[in-house]
């Protein structure tokens, strides 16, 4: 249901009952008021009677002609003059005596074939003055007000609805507008979404947009950047691969060779980069690396090092003893991440000089540090930011620039952290740090 | 024909290198800009391979800065990304042609023939000139639709030639044409393949330009050895 449809029908139905159940409220009291009034006038018009008649000497009834004095008839209202010996002295309607006949003192009503009155007796000195309405008049007057009461209320009614729809519809139409610019919008169009002209209610709705849109459009670029250096890093190997293939098809001996060892060479550039590149999207993804064995330090600083690509112990410095306790992550990614600082540190120092590998931790402590030092010339301050980055990488000779953006994606998927240190004077010390297992 | 090749990865080079090398190209290969801006200056290559990601820079700031200089040397860009954006920054960036990593060895070499054609204004595949064709793809040089038997280097100076009919080119120009910066040259070695041509086409296929260099020589100086020719009958 669409916010203007409700609107219009909780305020309208609000609106219509408030004023239903005012205009009932206002008829019953008229009504009362009404017939109140109608038969205070009925029992005045009694009183008025009984002061006139007192006022007149006894004997004028003694001497009238008629023995009954007749009075000319009102139309709807009849009146009856009744001596204190019951006789009628003076009356409206001859054929009424029934019904203005005295009775109890007071308002009473009386049936007369089809037509009802309401009948008033008074009794002041002996004399009884009866005085009738007939009801249907009555009828007539009060549904006559009641007309002249209930058309303003239709008119303010009727009126108060169509301002209902025009305020809902007018003070809807920014969100219109919105709607209308948006369903127009190309969809790849990432731009932000006008702001001026809207109300301040929408106004901020329409800035959260906005930044939703600015990220995602920075992800997209994010995304299509990295997309792009895959492209380059995997079409480079293989430009070299096909290229060298087709020069050992057009020459023979020793040229050949070379040719086919260079191509040989792209391919296992290729198939390293590719390796890297699964490795990055499976920590970056979803996967589960758990293969149910603990992760002991000394294990994977074991495995780590048997692993790393210059198999030359020799160059490292280890500790007689590594920490006696457990990682919180899986055995597999903790020995990746290792590998790849170990990596990083064997291509970048020199190679006379040895790597040194180490791990603190204190017992208690819930976070392991693993450091890994070369003694090579180490990088300046804003290279230090870009060494995660994605196929950043200090030259073309060097790995596939995907090693420490890994080691990152690790840290940051088991809430650790890697941090790089290169001080002025050289050498270079990356810091994992990892959290230890719950003893 | 000169190939200036700007490409930092060394195994791609290595491989465009010696690919071209098999099609009689002399390659020098630079991977920097600084490089190559160097290259361009010592050396006057007929056609430039130009990669895009650089270590110190774009290729195409590289090529922006040639044409400013008013250097219109064809240039072919090669390029990993192949996204239309980069491609139409790359053409309207003054690159002559564009391939897209990887590509094939014989798609290159075409491109680089139909790069030198459009520079000589010639629309045909083979050049001609008088009784004398020369095949540049497939490395063959006719006479009166007589194949002539020419060495790897005697052809590429014949082509050098062909490439600018009507200009006078220095030896040094044409030592570059044959030669890359590392080779080793004698001194006569020109002069040895000039004597050859002479020998094989007629002494009138190239002319001496006292204290310039040489030119190619007037259409009907070309005969095949053996036959009289036909100027001086």
């Amino acid at each position: 249901m669409s916010l203007r449809a409700r609107l219009l029908l909780t305020l309208g139905l609000t609106l219509a009952l408030l004023w239903g159940v005012a205009a009932a409220w206002l008829m019953r009291d008229l009504e009362e008021k009404f017939v109140e009034t109608l038969d205070q006038r009925l029992a005045q018009s009694a009183r008025m009677v009984a002061g006139l008649v007192l006022q007149l000497p006894f004997d004028v009834w003694e001497d009238a002609e008629h023995p009954v004095l007749s009075i000319p008839p009102i139309e709807g209202l009849a009146c009856q003059v009744h001596s204190p010996q019951g006789e009628i002295m003076a009356r409206t309607h001859a054929d009424m005596d029934a019904i203005l006949a005295p009775g109890e003192g007071g308002h009473t009503y009386r049936q007369a074939g089809d037509v009802t009155w309401r009948v008033f007796t008074y009794e002041r000195g002996g004399i009884v003055i009866t005085t009738a309405d007939r009801m249907d008049e009555r009828d007539m007057l009060l549904s006559g007000v009641i007309r002249m009461t209930v058309v303003p209320f239709i008119v303010a009614l009727v009126g108060s609805m169509f301002a209902l729809w025009l305020g809902v519809w007018r003070g809807l139409a920014p969100l219109t507008r919105l709607r209308e610019s948006l369903a127009n919008r190309h969809p790849d169009a990432l731009a932000p979404v006008a702001t001026y002209g809207l109300p301040k209610e929408i106004r901020p709705l329409i800035e959260t947009l906005n930044a939703l849109l600015a990220r995602v459009q920075q992800t997209i670029i994010r995304e299509q950047r990295f997309t792009n250096d895959a492209a380059h890093e995997l079409r480079t190997p293989l430009t070299a691969i096909k290229t060298h293939l087709q020069v050992a098809r057009r020459v023979e001996g020793q040229a050949a060779i070379t040719s086919l060892n260079y191509a040989e060479e792209g391919v296992v550039r290729l198939s390293s980069t590719l390796d890297q590149l699964l490795t990055l999207a499976r920590v970056e993804g979803r996967v589960r690396f758990d293969d149910g064995e603990a992760s002991r330090v000394a294990d994977v600083a074991e495995h780590a090092l048997a692993d790393s690509q210059h198999d030359t112990s020799a160059r490292f410095i280890v500790p007689p003893h590594w920490p006696d306790v457990a990682l919180a992550m899986p055995r597999e990614l903790a020995i990746t991440a290792l590998r790849n600082l170990l990596d990083n540190a064997i291509s970048h120092g020199p190679a006379d000089a040895p790597v040194t590998f180490g791990a603190q931790w204190e017992p208690g402590e819930r976070h392991l540090t693993f450091s890994v030092s070369d003694q090579g010339p180490g990088v300046d301050g804003a290279t230090l930011e870009q060494l995660t980055q994605r196929f950043w990488r200090a030259s073309k000779q060097q790995g596939s620039g995907l090693g420490l953006a890994i080691v990152a994606a690790i840290a940051e998927r088991f809430g650790g952290e890697v941090t790089f240190v290169s001080p002025a004077e050289g050498g270079f010390t990356a810091r994992l740090v990892v959290p230890v297992a719950g003893s | 024909m000169h190939v200036l090749l700007i490409e930092d990865d060394p195994l791609v080079a290595s491989g465009i290198r010696a690919g071209l090398m098999t099609f009689d190209f002399v390659v020098d290969h630079v991977s920097t800009v600084n490089a190559a801006r160097q290259a361009m200056r010592t050396v006057a290559s007929d056609v430039v391979i130009l990669d895009r990601g650089l270590p110190d820079g774009d290729g195409l700031q590289l090529l922006a800065e040639w044409r400013e200089q008013g250097n219109d040397v064809p240039v072919l860009v090669l390029t990993a990304r192949d996204a239309v954006r980069d491609r139409v920054d790359g053409l309207q960036g003054g690159a002559d042609d564009y391939l897209v990593k990887p590509f094939d060895l014989d798609e290159l070499v075409a491109r680089l023939h139909a790069l030198l054609r459009r520079v000589a204004g010639r629309s045909s595949g083979l050049i001609a000139h008088g009784a004398l064709c020369l095949d540049p793809t497939a490395r063959e040089v006719y006479v009166d639709e007589q194949l002539i038997m020419l060495s790897r280097r005697e052809l590429v100076l014949l082509e050098t030639f062909l490439q600018s009919p009507r200009s006078v080119l220095s030896a040094d120009q044409l030592k570059d044409s044959l030669y890359g910066m590392n080779d080793d040259v004698e001194s006569n070695a020109l002069n040895v393949h000039i004597h050859h041509l002479r020998r094989k086409l007629g002494s009138g296929v190239i002319e001496t330009v006292r204290g310039l260099g040489y030119r190619l020589g007037k259409p009907e100086a070309v005969h095949v050895a053996g036959t009289p020719y036909k100027g001086q009958l």
